[in-house]
């Protein structure tokens, strides 16, 4: 055996964790060779040390002192938890405040008709369109349809809420006097006061049906 | 909580002193590796072996303790050979220094990985998961650490003075 293949065994049996002494290989390449003799000493006496716990103990209090860390930390962070909601629970009540307590009815009567609606509903409309009286009728009504069944999903989702806070009613309430605020900008809503035929006519979206 | 702090304590104060080479700085480690363990215990993927989590836990805040250790070159270990003058000095106490010193001189990598295959009894699949490396890396690692870790012992004669002390004995 050469001493680069006494190196690389040694390798092969430390790996397996086998104790290399107790190779007759390596022992018999070893006796031959003093270099390769005093490595299988030092690898002995390394995996000596190696195998037992280290000699120095850590404090006994180490481990107390790690949970009073941890116990510490873990109060703090459930301080910033409640203060975290208690400030979420503050500003939803700030945003909620100006609606509660209004009817529907007063909701209905301090409506102003969306600006953004309203300007669709009264823009100018090219001289050359296509459009005519009975298609805006028929695109007022699909709007008319669809506002309705969002607002009767809106109510839907809103009922288990209902039912499970009173406390929420207050905001259903005014939610739907919000809705109804806003249908009545709608066009044809109003259709005597804000003459709707002429905003409507020449509206791009001409093949709805 | 404490039971299992108290469990694994004097395992990872064992990899944290052998890769820091002193007390105060391991018993830091060990706290802040535990503290980071309980913070943490549910990120632990409970299909897997608890030791590879808690040593990557322990390892990473070691080599993170060595790095401010460098920004801060305020202590170093002498690695000079020091006469002991000490009269009935334990041969095998000495041997064990000397070890320790040895491994102080290895790169954090081969050390942990060392460490962790002979103190810990890891396998080298356990080891390449907690460093997160590929297995080959690990096994050159540990063999590369073997071989410089002889190279020092020899170079400082410690093998020689200590076996002739534990004759002496």
């Amino acid at each position: 055996m050469q001493c680069v293949e006494f190196e690389k065994h040694l390798q092969q049996l430390l790996d397996e964790r086998i104790a290399p002494e107790t190779d007759e290989q390596l022992a018999a390449h070893a006796e031959s060779c003093p270099a390769c003799r005093a490595v299988l000493e030092i690898q002995k006496r390394i995996m000596e040390v190696m195998s037992e716990p280290v000699a120095v103990r850590p404090a006994d209090e180490l481990s107390h002192a790690v949970l009073d860390r941890f116990t510490a930390h873990r109060k703090r962070a459930r301080r910033r938890l409640a203060t975290l909601a208690l400030a979420t629970a503050a500003a939803l009540l700030i945003a909620v405040l100006p609606f509660v307590g209004d009817s529907p009815d007063l909701a209905q009567k301090n409506s102003k008709p969306n600006p953004k609606v309203v300007g669709l509903a009264i823009a100018p409309q090219p001289a050359s369109s296509p459009w005519n009286e009975q298609d805006a009728e028929e695109l007022r009504l699909l709007i008319r349809r669809v506002f309705d069944e969002i607002s009767e999903h809106r109510r839907e989702a809103l009922e288990p809420v209902d039912r499970i806070a009173s406390g929420l009613r207050p905001l259903t309430t005014t939610l739907n006097a919000a809705f109804a605020a806003i249908r009545q900008t709608l066009p044809g809503q109003e259709a005597h006061e804000s003459e709707p035929h002429q905003a409507w006519t020449g509206h791009s979206t001409a093949h709805v049906s | 909580m404490l039971a299992l702090v108290e469990h694994f304590r004097g395992q990872v104060f064992g990899l944290c002193y052998r890769m820091l080479g002193n007390r105060e700085d391991a018993e830091d480690a060990v706290q802040e590796t535990f503290f980071r363990v309980l913070k943490n215990l549910g990120k632990w993927d409970a299909n897997r072996d608890f030791e590879p989590w808690l040593f990557a836990i322990a390892g990473n805040r070691c080599r993170t303790a060595l790095a401010s250790r460098k920004r801060r070159p305020a202590s170093y270990t002498i690695v000079e050979p020091i006469a002991d003058t000490r009269p009935n000095l334990d041969a095998a106490n000495h041997l064990a220094e000397e070890v320790q010193l040895g491994l102080d001189q290895l790169r954090p990598d081969y050390r942990q990985a060392f460490v962790l295959f002979h103190q810990h009894d890891l396998s080298y699949e356990q080891i390449a998961e907690t460093m997160s490396r590929p297995l080959g890396t690990i096994k050159t690692w540990i063999h590369r650490a073997r071989n410089e870790l002889i190279q020092f012992l020899r170079q400082r004669d410690a093998i020689e003075e200590s076996s002739y002390a534990m004759r002496r004995v």
